[in-house]
């Protein structure tokens, strides 16, 4: 494999743990490589390779999902590199949740140089239609992935709640045996 | 002609031919939700039919259509005209130029000028279909009252109709643009016995089943069930009505059986599916788009009539501004319509522009059906323009000086909470609205505006631009550090969009002659034609309406235990302000995009442009059709009434002029 696709990989890898999405669910949108080559050509390879690379320490370092979480907020936000990474990881996560690209903090542009299409805007109707907003609120996009007619009448997913759920009915049986 | 294949249109040669050869019956002004309709009824009747409309045809081809979808998606600011390019030679509103208007200083960067003392709101769209293209699709009838607001409550005008004028032709047009609703839920909120008794011919159903109500709808109604809310010392219930929608449902069999489907000699409904491929959009999907663009036509828009109208008998010219109503001095009847054809939208070369006059027959008719702002403006504009010295008495039927006069819209009051935690309403999925809580009918008409709530289907999206606000928000907290991340921001996203509450208030509006569209020498567009320059302001009636559907909002909050968030600052466009109990409070309103008023129809030829059959008071063979001829707005959506008028205007003209 070449070093790019390796990159790619580190990306997704980051993107997975910025965003709550798994590796898998990222891939699948088919927009993987797209992003990659978007966020690398907006900062430039040099500071996009430094955050990579503080990504590989971070992944390195961790063994948790937690540990990894903390990393992020203490190497990529916390660290002398903040200013120069935080910003990215954040539009970072805009790119895969929302499909647009935002420009980047006026003192970033100062700072670190700007791109000529650093500009707010939506990056296309694919990333738009893919954004994982919707899938986080177990919701559509508008104009795309339509669910189907009366699908609307039922209550919505839960995915979040099926271990907590499980908990619950558990205790309520528990209390229900109690007061027999 | 809508034909593939004989030519999709009409080439401006051929027209020229056939004008030249008095060929037409009719001549139609726009092809929009009205002009479409009436295009296809007078070519049912055998009428020969052409159409100019000034906005491109792109939407009538398949991947023209589709690419409309795509250019939403692709759009940063998702607003009601974003699909739609713009066209320097057809230019079109949008909300993107709404500004507050300090004193003296007029709005002018977009297509409409502003000149206060509030921005007009609400936009429209030239296009083949119009603004059916972006219309929510919300169809309910006019209740009886409004055609009687001074009569019944003192306030505004009479219509010269009845509601039982319009009956038949309500029936039409739901048949026509394909209404999914219930004939019980409608009569819920009609307050007068007698009124509730007539609103439908005995055994009427709609063609289609209710679209099914959300998840959302059906938690608000448990929970208002047996409630109520007082207004002027009348308690009226709190209660969820099925909105009537023109999306397709379930057909509902006991259409067939209905009298008036059996006079009509029809069968059991079908609904109409997409334009361009019939399978698809047999039922309303749940792309949550209805505004701006419904990707599968599942919503009405005019290419369906006008797809369905015979194409031996309808020629549709589009690229071809209106830039004049000729009026012969002798006999005051109009002698033909000017028109120019660009091809090109960016060459500014002479050969770009060819100008034609388009006229019909000897005792033909001519209809303009441009929406109320354009149809308004091409009158003043028309013979001696109505600008400087001729204000009052310039422009082409204008004797009453009623022409752009008497604008109206349903200012629209969002309020917004959040329910308990815990709770999943289930937003953004299925149609923007399904449902509403309505106070539309009752004495408290006397004193302040009525007004329906939607129920939004799409949480804060309107109110506070949600889901990506939330997105935004937790990224950047307010102290800027410790952003939300990974499984907790997902989570917390899901928590917070599913409890996010919010209503959409269409407030009643008086007619107030100077609210109204004018056109001034220095406001051109690109062909040279006026742009319309709108003077608006919100009366007291409907700010006490404001006040009162924000009561409500409280009152379903607490009902349901949840917590306001709204908020209305000075700085918002649209606020505006009046005391309550000496205290100053403020409201800030958006637009419908219903557009209504500009010029009504009435029974006296000094305080209005049109009689009861839409037939201008001043010049015999001119007629015009749409929102723009509603003496009052009531609280209905007006596409449906509009729709119903062009039918009422297609059956006079058949029986008793051509």
């Amino acid at each position: 494999m070449s070093k790019r696709y390796d990159s790619v990989d580190d990306f997704v890898e980051l993107s997975s743990e910025l965003t709550g999405f798994s590796v898998a669910e990222l891939e699948g949108t088919g927009l993987a490589e797209s992003h990659f080559t978007e966020v690398r050509e907006l900062v430039g390879e040099r500071i996009f390779g430094r955050l990579l690379i503080t990504w590989d320490k971070i992944r390195n370092e961790s063994k948790s999902s937690k540990a990894r979480q903390t990393g992020i907020h203490k190497e990529i936000f916390g660290s002398e590199w903040g200013d120069l990474l935080g910003p990215i990881a954040l539009n970072i996560v805009r790119l895969w949740y929302l499909g647009n690209w935002f420009q980047m903090p006026r003192e970033w542009r100062h700072k670190y140089g700007a791109a000529a299409n650093d500009q707010t805007r939506v990056v296309s109707a694919e990333a738009y239609r893919e954004g994982l907003v919707w899938d986080a609120i177990c919701a559509y996009p508008t104009a795309a992935k339509q669910p189907g007619f009366g699908s609307w009448a039922f209550p919505p997913e839960d995915p979040y709640e099926k271990k907590a759920a499980t908990s619950r009915t558990t205790k309520t049986r528990a209390r229900k045996k109690k007061s027999t | 002609m809508i034909n593939y294949e004989k030519g999709i249109e009409a080439t401006p040669e051929e027209v020229a031919e056939k004008v030249s050869k008095d060929y037409y019956d009719v001549i139609i002004v726009g092809a929009g939700f009205a002009g479409s309709i009436l295009a296809k009824e007078l070519g049912k009747g055998a009428k020969k039919v052409l159409i100019l409309e000034a906005g491109r045809s792109t939407s009538i081809r398949p991947e023209g259509y589709d690419s409309y979808v795509t250019r939403f998606q692709e759009a940063l600011a998702k607003t009601p005209n974003s699909p739609y390019p713009e066209n320097p030679n057809a230019p079109q509103s949008s909300v993107l130029f709404q500004r507050q208007i300090q004193a003296g200083q007029a709005v002018d960067n977009g297509y409409q000028v502003y000149l206060g003392p509030q921005p007009f709101m609400s936009t429209f769209t030239r296009l083949t279909a119009g603004t059916s293209l972006h219309w929510l699709g919300t169809s309910m009838r006019m209740v009886p009252s409004d055609f009687e607001m001074s009569k019944r409550f003192g306030r505004g005008v009479n219509w010269p109709i009845s509601y039982t004028d319009l009956q038949p032709y309500y029936q039409d047009a739901e048949y026509e643009i394909g209404v999914s609703a219930d004939v019980e839920e409608q009569l819920r909120d009609i307050q007068n016995p007698e009124d509730k008794g007539n609103y439908f011919e005995k055994g009427y159903e709609y063609p289609m089943h209710q679209i099914p109500k959300t998840h959302l709808d059906k938690w608000l109604g448990k929970k208002l069930e047996g409630k109520s809310f007082e207004m002027e010392g009348k308690k009226y219930p709190m209660q969820v009505v099925g909105t009537p929608q023109s999306r397709n449902g379930m057909p509902n069999p006991k259409y067939a059986d209905s009298p008036y489907n059996k006079r009509k000699k029809r069968g059991h409904y079908v609904p109409r599916g997409g334009v361009h491929d019939p399978r698809m959009g047999q039922r309303c999907e749940g792309n949550t788009a209805c505004v701006p663009i419904c990707p599968v036509m599942a919503k009405y828009n005019g290419l369906k009539s006008l797809y369905s109208a015979d194409p031996e008998k309808v020629d549709l010219l589009t690229q071809a501004v209106v830039t004049n109503i000729e009026i012969d001095p002798k006999t005051q009847q109009v002698s033909g319509l000017d028109y120019t054809v660009y091809d090109s939208e960016t060459s500014a070369a002479p050969g770009n522009y060819q100008k034609f006059v388009a006229r019909t027959r000897k005792g033909g008719a001519y209809i303009v059906a441009a929406h109320a702002i354009e149809t308004a403006k091409l009158l003043l504009q028309s013979g001696t323009p109505a600008t400087g010295n001729n204000e009052k008495c310039g422009g082409v039927a204008n004797s009453s000086d009623m022409v752009g006069r008497n604008l109206m819209d349903h200012p629209y009051l969002l309020t917004w909470g959040l329910v308990p935690r815990g709770t999943r309403l289930g937003v953004l999925r299925g149609p923007l609205v399904s449902s509403e809580v309505p106070m539309r009918d009752g004495a408290f008409r006397d004193a302040h505006a009525a007004f329906r709530g939607d129920v939004r289907n799409g949480g804060w999206d309107f109110a506070a631009g949600a889901p990506y606000s939330n997105v935004l928000g937790l990224l950047a907290p307010g102290d800027g550090k410790n952003p939300v991340l990974g499984s907790k921001l997902r989570r917390q996203l899901y928590e917070d969009v599913q409890r996010q509450l919010s209503f959409g208030f269409e407030i009643e509006q008086l007619p107030d002659p100077a609210n109204r569209v004018m056109i001034r020498e220095e406001y051109r567009d690109k062909l040279g034609a006026y742009r319309p320059v709108i003077r608006y302001d919100m009366g007291e009636y409907s700010i006490r309406g404001m006040q009162a559907a924000k009561r409500l909002s409280d009152s379903i909050l607490k009902e349901v235990g949840g917590v306001d968030h709204t908020v209305y600052q000075e700085s918002d466009t649209g606020y505006v302000f009046h005391y309550e109990d000496g205290k100053k409070v403020g409201y800030t309103f958006h637009g419908s995009g219903h557009i209504v008023g500009t010029h009504r129809m009435g029974t006296n030829r000094g305080d209005s442009v049109v009689n009861s059959d839409q037939q201008t008071w001043d010049h015999e063979n001119l007629y015009l059709v749409g929102c723009g001829n509603f003496p009052t707005i009531g609280t209905s959506n007006p596409s449906l009434t509009a729709a119903a008028l062009a039918f009422k205007c297609a059956d006079h003209l058949i029986k008793k002029v051509l």
